[in-house]
């Protein structure tokens, strides 16, 4: 296994460091990593949050200390050097999205600025098996990789104030959706009417960390016939892609 | 029955309902939110003997009002920012009953920045994710996820018998112009030159204008990282983290912060210190002392001692008549039983009175 620093972060949460690099398989052992600890339901784990190359374990400080959580960490990393964990996550969820137009104003200055036709950057974006490296910023936004060097493009210079849930954005080597109505510097592309956090739903976040997602894409009328069945359907989960 | 208590007249800066936060939902990107005073707010639930974890009021730099729509006890604490009960002064850090049609107004100060209402029984909203907590910025828990605003009506639990009085003779985090905040050493410390880190431990900040319930912005001599790149691999963020943006200005997070960042943390401000956090107001002095974990938590045991029961002591009661030429005064007396305190209230035929000088103590 890839070698690890153990941190603290303040004294109410511990830190597991993997090498500095955004890679597919260190972000998969720490979602196997992190089930576990899930799985031990710890009296003092208040929560365990993954991230690209590290995860971190939050305590109740007036149930355990820090050296104890560290204790622990280390042991479950040492077991895990000895047995694979079996990573049941193995959910594959398609997500609609219109690109373009309303739904995705800068499709074309993504192509533009990549060289490459709007029609080549969806086809690009929409082949791509993503991994749901981790989920922040807002409640249930997927940070997803890796995005084909060819459509990489920067952050807006100015955020807009205000980007639309189902939003489908990129940022650098990054591409992620906007759960919620909030500000936001991603360039947008498109739209899904699926709904990343909802709370009317049994399950308000559909999509979570270590689960891999691909786009595919719809017309406008497909888009509103989706979202009518979203809004019906008690837990909507994506769609199975027929055609490969 | 309705069991409305107060209906907004005005919500002042922004005025949010608050319980302890929104735990175990950080992985799914739902920030913690709750108190950004915890020790003020705990003090002003156990204050009424509620649930540690009750709902109550918190009140930004203030300029708030309510009017009381039934008779219930309340407790004001945080940052004294001159509450007002029909434009009498009333005091703090105690239990009050409040009457239907009073009404509660709140000044400002210079000094400290949150204030605590507290509901006996507790404030009653819709839980979300298993918390009432207001988070603004994604529209979660309180009331409606937004921040108090004219006529809104809040409720609270219905309670039987009317409360014993109780007064808080602990440690209180009322805010100061100086403040000084323990830190544990940041994940991303080796960023930093040791001169920088030095620096960032002796040099005097201030708090800019740039402060909410995510964070406040501080000024002083910028604090870059040796390879000039700011820029780190998003982590996780908790409440108290210190990040230095590409500016090299700190930024502390506060109750309200994302789950993740991509900014280095040079520290971590130690649990007995975040309630100071939630205190700090434009233009305070910010300095940071390094303390190591072990330390932290030995000092967390004892301020959490502290900022408990122990230190809520009954309010005993004693009246007075007294006649003086042809008037007539009522004086009630409030005073706790603790016999190591000298904190006490008076009333002159029903409104408190500011006390100027004590010639000689009550016992």
């Amino acid at each position: 296994m890839n070698s690890f620093l153990i941190k603290n972060i303040g004294d109410r949460s511990i830190s597991v460091y993997f090498e500095n690099i955004i890679s597919p398989e260190i972000n998969l052992n720490i979602h196997e990593i992190v089930e576990r600890i899930n799985k031990d339901k710890k009296s003092w784990l208040v929560d365990v949050v993954p991230t690209y190359n590290s995860f971190s374990v939050v305590f109740d400080i007036n149930l355990t200390k820090s050296q104890e959580v560290k204790n622990y960490i280390s042991e479950v990393l040492i077991s895990k050097k000895n047995q694979e964990f079996v990573n049941e996550n193995q959910t594959i969820i398609n997500i609609p999205v219109k690109y373009g137009g309303e739904e995705g104003p800068d499709l074309e200055d993504v192509a533009n600025y990549c060289n490459l036709s709007s029609d080549e950057i969806v086809k690009i974006h929409s082949s791509t098996l993503y991994l749901v490296y981790m989920t922040g910023f807002s409640p249930g936004f997927p940070y997803l990789g890796e995005l084909d060097k060819r459509i990489h493009c920067p952050r807006l210079k100015k955020p807009r104030t205000r980007v639309s849930s189902g939003s489908v954005g990129l940022a650098g080597s990054q591409t992620g959706i906007y759960s919620i109505d909030s500000p936001g510097g991603w360039r947008i592309i498109g739209k899904t009417p699926m709904k990343l956090f909802d709370l009317k739903k049994k399950n308000p976040f559909p999509i979570i960390p270590g689960m891999k997602v691909k786009f595919f894409s719809v017309d406008l009328k497909e888009y509103t016939n989706i979202e009518k069945r979203i809004i019906e359907e008690k837990d909507f989960l994506g769609f199975e892609i027929n055609n490969d | 029955m309705t069991n409305n208590c107060f209906k907004v007249l005005d919500g002042g800066f922004l005025t949010t309902i608050q319980d302890l936060g929104r735990f175990g939902f950080a992985s799914r990107g739902v920030s913690k939110s709750g108190p950004s005073d915890l020790n003020s707010f705990k003090i002003a639930n156990l204050l009424l003997e509620n649930n540690i974890n009750s709902l109550t009021l918190e009140i930004s730099y203030g300029l708030a009002k309510f009017l009381i729509l039934k008779p219930i006890t309340i407790s004001i604490t945080g940052a004294n920012l001159n509450p007002l009960l029909n434009d009498n002064k009333i005091p703090m850090w105690r239990t009050l009953n409040v009457e239907k049609n009073d009404i509660l107004s709140f000044g400002s100060s210079n000094i400290g920045f949150r204030s605590y209402v507290g509901v006996a029984g507790g404030i009653n909203v819709p839980l979300v994710l298993g918390s009432g907590a207001t988070h603004l910025a994604s529209g979660l828990g309180g009331f409606s996820g937004e921040k108090l605003s004219k006529d809104d009506l809040i409720s609270s639990y219905p309670l039987k018998d009317k409360k014993k009085m109780f007064m808080y003779i602990g440690k209180k985090n009322e805010g100061s112009k100086n403040i000084k905040l323990r830190v544990i050493s940041g994940p991303q410390e080796d960023l930093f030159s040791s001169k920088v880190v030095d620096r960032f431990y002796s040099e005097t900040f201030k708090a800019t204008e740039k402060l909410d319930r995510i964070g406040v912005t501080l000024e002083g001599s910028t604090i870059p990282t040796h390879s000039g790149n700011h820029d780190i691999i998003s982590d996780f963020t908790p409440e108290g983290s210190i990040q230095i943006p590409g500016n090299g200005k700190p930024l502390i997070l506060l109750s309200d912060c994302q789950t993740t960042g991509g900014y280095p943390k040079i520290g971590v401000v130690a649990s007995i210190d975040l309630p100071k956090l939630g205190q700090i107001g434009a233009n305070d002095s910010i300095e940071f002392e390094k303390i190591t974990v072990e330390d932290a938590e030995r000092l967390y045991k004892i301020q959490n001692e502290e900022v408990s029961k122990k230190n809520i002591s009954e309010i005993v009661i004693k009246e007075y008549s007294i006649g003086i030429i042809d008037s007539k005064y009522h004086v009630k007396l409030y005073k706790n039983d603790h016999k190591d305190s000298e904190d006490f209230q008076i009333t002159v035929n029903g409104k408190y009175v500011e006390i100027e000088e004590v010639i000689d103590s009550f016992h």
